[in-house]
């Protein structure tokens, strides 16, 4: 299940809600998150789900034996063992065909592989269940007693299926003592359903047009349509991953979990570096924390363990070389931005780094977006106006015009600028509290009353979206 | 609690009232079958349960669909997130809109198309047709009784006259269900027309599918002023490829030499061919060249009627609905003037006919955009009766006789109101009409011939109406049992000029 779906927002959440508040005891409330999450994953994977349960079990006793054998060689094996195991489960469910094609067409033998349609998710909570064992390893975490907390924690839908890259010991104490408190639930509820706007009302759109200029004929295409489909593209990436992440926290606090933040405005960084330390920032401290660092880090083998890093980076979003290709462009950019960082000392203008990023992302989710190597090639070759293309044509600025609203509101949505003028009232807030009683009430109201029918409204918006999205007409139906 | 209190409750509020229609409405009536008559389609049906279903998951899609499709205020919801998406932008000097849309061949045989493959209570399959006509039957039904186009699934079942399970099970549903995910819409199409070339091969050897480019052909609608049209562009290939079927087929029905059948082609330029506006000119590529280049491909003993300069002098007419693609009855007149005059014979003036109106018609195009432009300004339909009497049966596939008048003035109430030409697109029709004069025809045609078989019925003692996406058996010896002298194949450039689907079915009838 999505939560971007009307199922979701109108039957399982209601239901789910109900019965979470409705049970007094903790215990009780854990056993509602664990059947709702397994029902909320088998929605999409009823196979699957005994996928999840398997390696709970797996990871949950490791866990035990890595603690119980602390500092013996039972420890050291059970932590193998776990990475092992999640490794060849992510590896068999995930890329044993992409190995088995490759290999087969590298050597032209045939060795027999299976298709198996990728369990949903499994890249977030094998990583999940990873950190957990390594870092009960590491003493930074005790193990967890209960196994029904631990499926609790592997299963819990909130961040299950999308991410962000939820640590146990980041939620550990939560997961014990977490209390209800009507603030965090209502701050849940806000950044739910801003999550949702941006899914709905900015990615599903974007999403909506970029397909369409993406996925014309080369022959058709434009100098400034592939660049306008290839920006939708990336405020459609960014939306939806950044809005489902949203969702996450967000329905995280309702329930008394903290999440971290997974995003921080990528797109107005000035660097390949400081991208990846704003884009997926859970996917990037796990790589960082968990393979980059045990390699040596910037100690030893500098180059070659980034270089490590982005070809698992890549690979991890897909098993299919476009994705490779994509993570190595990365890799190879942040190497020559430290190189240049430690051997150049001029200052180069901010807005030269800021197209400097932007450029060089977009022809990054170009490899993201076409599996097809040649076709991505051919892509950029037209982008980049060597493809003897028209530089526009009427289609595109009709579209444009049509679409300008958006594409504005998306843009500005991209960077912190509705935060900032957030900051600043809050600011005020805390500067006219006592002395200036109007402004306080002025405040009050905003804040109390003004935020929350905004956010009932953009609920509803996106349901008519949602429900719009829905309509379906057959053209050349019988007539 | 004061403080955080709206928030919650606002939220608690659209979760649980929504939510609770929702759950009462669609959890406890699951037998309705609804009718969309702006999508033309049968809303989702609750998913009955099976344990293949679950453990394959659709259970679960199905049931996204269902809850999706019959959610509450649906209708509303569509208009209001129609006039949202008006906020997305500006129209270009407030006159133009375009609407793109990415898609496989739509013209592909009704089966591929379409899915109302429903299975009953009782677990038997009913087919497309039976199904579709209950469709048809709904809506209008739905007019008469104002009843919002719902009965329940066993009344369309009795209507669609039970039949044989239907063998073409394969997934039909998946075109309907994906139909907002563009890339497994053209994974099917792209499936089906390899088949349909496996099928075809032994009879039309000379007649290849090309390779494709990788990429899609998006389709245009563009919205100047208050008129929507589509864009137009065409394949070489692909127009080749339709001659050459007709090519075969003409041999086909001529190997007897002592009985001459004729054979024509009208293919009808669509609107936007005549837009006024240079710069519009530029979205889409000129029928004129393509139609000349598909008459260039047929033998000699094809005879094109070039209806294109006939409605090229009357474009300042009402040819072309603002709100449909079809043209109108006054466009379709224009063609059939042609067709006489290029057979020798003479056309009835158009002060002879009576006029019949059936006003506010909302069309394809604006079902499609929604463009609030197009609903401040419906269409008419205006309709020229033909004065000699005849009877018109249309045959369906699952043997199912309906008798109709060839205009049918029922669909003026209803939604469609362009199916007041002989009720739509039929696999056979047959009309019989009082002119004895031992003249048959059989026209092949897409929902364009609809319009224009009026006039044919002053002219030929029976005329036998093919819609080759729909019918099923072979219609070569068709024309020679029933010694048919004229034999025209009538449809709009667009259907024929860039994928093979519509060629690809009329060598199906003729196997």
């Amino acid at each position: 299940m999505v939560f971007s779906s009307l199922t979701f927002l109108y039957l399982f959440l209601p239901i789910n809600l109900f019965l979470y508040f409705l049970v007094k005891n903790r215990t009780y409330k854990n056993f509602v998150l664990i059947i709702s999450s397994l029902l909320f994953y088998a929605w999409g994977e009823p196979v699957w789900v005994s996928l999840l349960i398997f390696s709970s079990v797996i990871d949950y006793i490791h866990g035990r034996i890595v603690e119980a054998y602390r500092g013996r060689w039972q420890s050291k094996a059970a932590l193998a063992s776990s990475i092992v195991v999640n490794l060849l489960l992510l590896g068999t469910f995930k890329y044993s065909a992409f190995f088995a094609q490759n290999i087969n067409s590298l050597f032209s033998i045939k060795i027999p592989y299976s298709e198996f349609s990728l369990p949903i998710g499994i890249s977030f909570y094998t990583f999940q269940t990873i950190s957990y064992v390594v870092d009960v390893y590491r003493g930074e975490v005790s193990a967890q007693k209960s196994f029904w907390k631990f499926l609790m924690f592997v299963s819990l839908f909130h961040q299950l299926v999308a991410g962000p890259i939820v640590r146990y010991k980041d939620i550990a104490y939560e997961i014990e003592n977490r209390e209800f408190n009507l603030g965090r639930f209502s701050e849940g509820i806000s950044r739910f359903v801003v999550g949702l706007g941006k899914k709905v009302i900015i990615a599903n759109i974007a999403g909506e047009i970029a397909t369409i200029f993406l996925s014309e004929k080369a022959s058709e295409m434009t100098v400034l349509g592939s660049w306008y489909g290839m920006i939708l593209f990336s405020i459609q990436i960014y939306f939806d991953f950044s809005g489902y992440s949203d969702m996450a926290i967000g329905l995280g606090r309702m329930f008394g979990f903290t999440y971290k933040e997974n995003f921080n405005y990528p797109y107005i960084s000035k660097s390949a570096t400081e991208f990846w330390r704003r884009w997926h920032i859970s996917l990037g401290s796990f790589f960082r924390d968990y393979i980059y660092i045990p390699l040596g880090g910037n100690r030893k083998r500098h180059i070659l363990n980034l270089l490590i890093v982005w070809f698992l980076t890549g690979l991890w979003h897909g098993a299919s070389w476009n994705f490779v290709v994509w993570g190595m462009f990365y890799g190879f950019l942040i190497i020559v931005e430290k190189i240049l960082m430690s051997k150049v000392k001029i200052k180069v203008p901010a807005i030269i780094s800021h197209c400097y990023l932007l450029v060089i992302t977009i022809i990054g989710w170009t490899f993201f977006y076409f599996e097809d190597l040649k076709q991505a090639t051919n892509f950029l070759g037209t982008l980049f106006g060597f493809n003897n293309r028209p530089l526009v044509n009427l289609n595109l600025s009709i579209y444009f015009m049509n679409n300008i609203i958006f594409f504005i509101i998306a843009i500005i949505a991209c960077t912190p600028l509705i935060k900032w003028v957030k900051n600043r009232i809050d600011e005020r807030f805390i500067i006219y509290n006592q002395r200036h009683i109007h402004v306080y009430k002025a405040i009050n109201i905003y804040k109390y009353i003004v935020v929350p029918i905004l956010n009932f409204v953009l609920l509803i918006i996106c349901t008519v979206l949602l429900v719009g999205e829905t309509y379906n007409p057959f053209l050349y139906f019988r007539f | 609690m004061r403080k955080h209190g709206v928030n919650i409750l606002l939220f608690i509020i659209a979760l649980f009232v929504l939510g609770g229609m929702n759950m009462t409405l669609n959890l406890t009536n699951t037998k309705k079958l609804e009718v969309s008559e702006a999508e033309k389609r049968v809303l989702k049906q609750m998913p009955e349960f099976s344990f293949d279903k679950l453990f394959d998951g659709s259970f679960f899609s199905e049931f996204d669909e269902y809850f999706a499709d019959n959610f509450v205020f649906r209708e509303k919801f569509i208009k209001l997130s129609a006039s949202i998406n008006n906020f997305r932008g500006i129209s270009a000097s407030g006159e133009v809109e375009i609407f793109a849309e990415v898609s496989g061949d739509q013209f592909n045989s009704q089966d591929e198309k379409v899915t109302l493959k429903q299975e009953n209570l009782d677990g038997k399959k009913i087919n497309n047709d039976s199904a579709s006509d209950a469709i048809e039957k709904a809506m209008v039904e739905a007019n008469d009784l104002d009843n919002k186009g719902t009965l329940s699934r066993d009344s369309a079942n009795t209507n669609g006259t039970n039949t044989n399970a239907n063998t073409n099970t394969n997934d039909v549903n998946n075109n309907v269900t994906n139909a907002n995910n563009t890339n497994s819409i053209t994974a099917t199409d792209t499936k089906k027309t390899e088949q349909g070339t496996d099928n075809s091969e032994n009879i039309t050897d000379n007649i290849q599918a090309t390779e494709e480019e990788q990429g899609e052909l998006v389709n245009y609608t563009l919205i100047i002023k208050n008129t929507a049209m589509e864009t137009f562009t065409y394949k070489e290939e692909a127009e080749k490829f339709y001659a050459d079927a007709i090519n075969q087929f003409q041999k086909r029905v001529n190997q007897n030499p002592e009985r001459k059948v004729n054979v024509y082609s009208m293919v009808l330029p669509s609107q936007i061919e005549f837009v006024k506006g240079e710069k519009y000119k530029s979205l889409s590529r000129s029928q004129f060249e393509a139609i000349n280049y598909l008459n260039s491909c047929f033998n000699s003993e094809i005879t094109a009627i070039d209806a294109y300069s006939a409605l090229k002098q009357r474009s300042n007419e009402y040819i072309y609905f603002r709100t449909d693609h079809h043209w109108t009855a006054l466009g379709a007149y224009y063609a059939y003037c042609k067709f006489m005059e290029t057979t020798g014979r003479v056309p009835m003036p158009l002060e002879s006919f009576e006029i019949s109106k059936a006003e506010k018609f909302l069309g394809s195009l604006y079902e499609k955009t929604c463009s609030t432009k197009l609903k401040e300004n419906p269409d008419t339909v205006f309709i020229y009766k033909p004065f000699v009497k005849s009877d018109y049966k249309i045959y369906e596939n699952n043997g199912t006789v309906l008798e109709r008048n060839v205009i049918n003035m029922e669909h003026a109430k209803g939604f469609n109101k362009y199916l007041v030409f002989i009720s739509g697109d039929n696999p056979l029709g047959i009309i019989k009409t009082e002119v004895k004069n031992g003249k048959k025809i059989l026209v092949f045609k897409d929902s364009y011939g609809n319009a224009f078989i009026p006039y044919l019925v002053n002219h030929y003692e029976e005329i036998h109406i093919i819609d080759p996406r729909h019918y099923e058996k072979n219609a070569a010896e068709y024309v020679i049992n029933n010694d048919i002298q004229d034999v025209m194949f009538l449809n709009y450039s667009i259907v024929i000029s860039y994928y093979n689907g519509y060629a690809k079915n009329i060598i199906k009838v003729m196997k």
